[in-house]
């Protein structure tokens, strides 16, 4: 036990990666709420497309769409880190 | 050295291990999406299944290692590779019968740490990494997600409340299917490989590969195709766990958990931070609940968290256990009965659960309110 302690105890600094837990805990915070709020956008949009006639209809499908199109690029994104691992 | 007999069980062992990684952890991208109804749960398991055999295949820069930075590499035998697989598996194995996600990484280190000490002695171990990749990670992953998780339902709440009709629903479903079916991808892609290199160092260690050969098709295939099986048969109980007993999930809760589980696992993939995915798929269910201010069940959280703590000690002791008991027999015919009471146990567990079976049928029914503890008898009621 003394030697795990004395391990544990010789480089605390070193246990965890704290700039890069960091740098984690940034992005994922910001690509979660950009996508939230993208797709909320295109969901809101499409239920107002839905009510809506003419004009209007389209612009909202079209803001829909654009969304959708958002949420392929960054499932995209994702893709790539998967593919680039180590 | 060869020892043909001795490789081979390492070999089906290192894939019954793979089979229960991806038993285990179907919860972690497919809970959710079957509780809101998203996907039929058979539907599920099987788009979950696919993409973890798809995921085998991405990215095939397998190391041949096993809990390295925890373990002196140098001191790793193919009889302890066997035992620290031991451990994983019935820890696998027990975690799943009372229902909690655990994490699958986690067993195995603590089976392979467990097995070292008993070979080598306590200083084949490195206890920083053992404290700085595992059990710190145990306490911030599910921190992390969950708060990232709380946000997204918070704010996923506030942006769609005044929204009625089908599109909303559907919407969510369509995107929570989305990011379960790449947090599928990005399974198969971690924990196949995981095995692909364990496999990989048994067929190195035993004089079958040269060092830093590349990984064997046969060996991505099998990997591949072991961890679909375990990940379609799906864990049952612990999809109910994760979907029913934590919290109560809704559409735009299940989109935000999902999203949020699957942005922090990839964004700690691209920057090299190993974080468990059952920890942050779990971490990221509660939080959900908390921004989308439903109940959250914190005894039964409690109980999950305090299993994440013992997982490693228990696979440790289990991996111990075995690489003692194979030791003390002795050679190759010590391994193998072994590996013969270590089947007699799974096969113990899997009878047990038959008393109060989850499928398919009765994994979303609704969870009784006046439960707060996991016991295999309750989950199933």
């Amino acid at each position: 036990m003394n030697s795990l302690l004395a391990a544990a105890a010789s480089k605390p600094t070193h246990l965890v990666d704290w700039a890069g837990l960091g740098k984690v805990v940034l992005m994922s915070a910001i690509a979660v709420a950009a996508l939230v709020c993208v797709v909320s956008l295109g969901i809101n949009l499409l239920t107002r497309a839905e009510g809506s006639h003419g004009g209007r209809r389209t612009v909202n499908s079209i803001g829909a769409v654009l969304c959708l199109l958002v949420v392929f690029a960054a499932v995209g994104v994702g893709l790539g880190v998967m593919f680039h691992k180590g | 050295m060869h020892n043909t007999s001795l490789l081979l069980i390492v070999i089906v062992t290192a894939l019954a291990f793979d089979f229960t990684n991806g038993f285990h952890d179907t919860a972690n991208s497919m809970a959710t999406t079957i509780t809101t109804g998203s996907l039929k749960p058979r539907v599920a398991v099987a788009l979950s299944a696919v993409l973890n055999l798809a995921g085998a295949f991405i990215s095939l820069s397998v190391a041949a290692v096993i809990a390295k930075g925890i373990v002196s590499q140098g001191s790793v035998t193919l009889p302890v590779v066997f035992a620290g697989l031991t451990g994983g598996i019935l820890w696998n194995v027990i975690t799943w019968y009372n229902g909690f996600p655990s994490s699958s990484s986690h067993a195995l280190i603590g089976g392979v740490v467990g097995a070292m000490i008993v070979h080598a002695g306590i200083h084949a171990v490195e206890w920083n990494g053992v404290f700085g990749k595992v059990m710190i990670p145990a306490l911030l992953a599910p921190l992390v997600a969950g708060i990232i998780a709380a946000g997204a339902a918070w704010l996923t709440a506030r942006f769609t409340k005044h929204l009625t009709g089908s599109a909303r629903d559907q919407g969510f479903r369509w995107a929570q299917v989305g990011s379960a079916s790449l947090m599928s991808l990005a399974h198969g892609t971690n924990d196949a490989q995981k095995t692909m290199g364990v496999i990989t160092l048994a067929l190195v260690a035993n004089g079958n590969l040269v060092q830093d050969a590349s990984t064997p098709t046969w060996v991505i295939v099998a990997c591949g195709g072991a961890i679909a099986l375990g990940t379609y048969l799906g864990g049952w109980r612990i999809i109910r766990t994760m979907g029913r007993a934590l919290t109560d999930i809704d559409t735009p809760q299940g989109f935000a958990a999902q999203t949020s589980a699957a942005t922090v696992l990839l964004t700690s993939t691209h920057f090299g931070i190993p974080l468990s995915t059952t920890q942050v798929a779990s971490g990221s269910v509660v939080g959900s609940g908390i921004g989308h201010r439903v109940r959250v069940r914190w005894g039964i959280v409690g109980e999950i968290l305090i299993s994440w703590l013992v997982t490693m000690p228990a696979a440790g002791l289990i991996g111990a256990g075995a690489f003692g008991l194979s030791n003390a027999i002795g050679g190759t015919l010590g391994v193998y009965l072994t590996g013969g009471i270590l089947a007699f146990a799974c096969a113990l567990f899997f009878g047990l659960s038959r008393k109060s079976p989850v499928t398919p049928e009765n994994v979303n029914d609704a969870w009784d309110e006046n439960v707060h503890v996991l016991t295999p008898k309750h989950i199933a009621a």
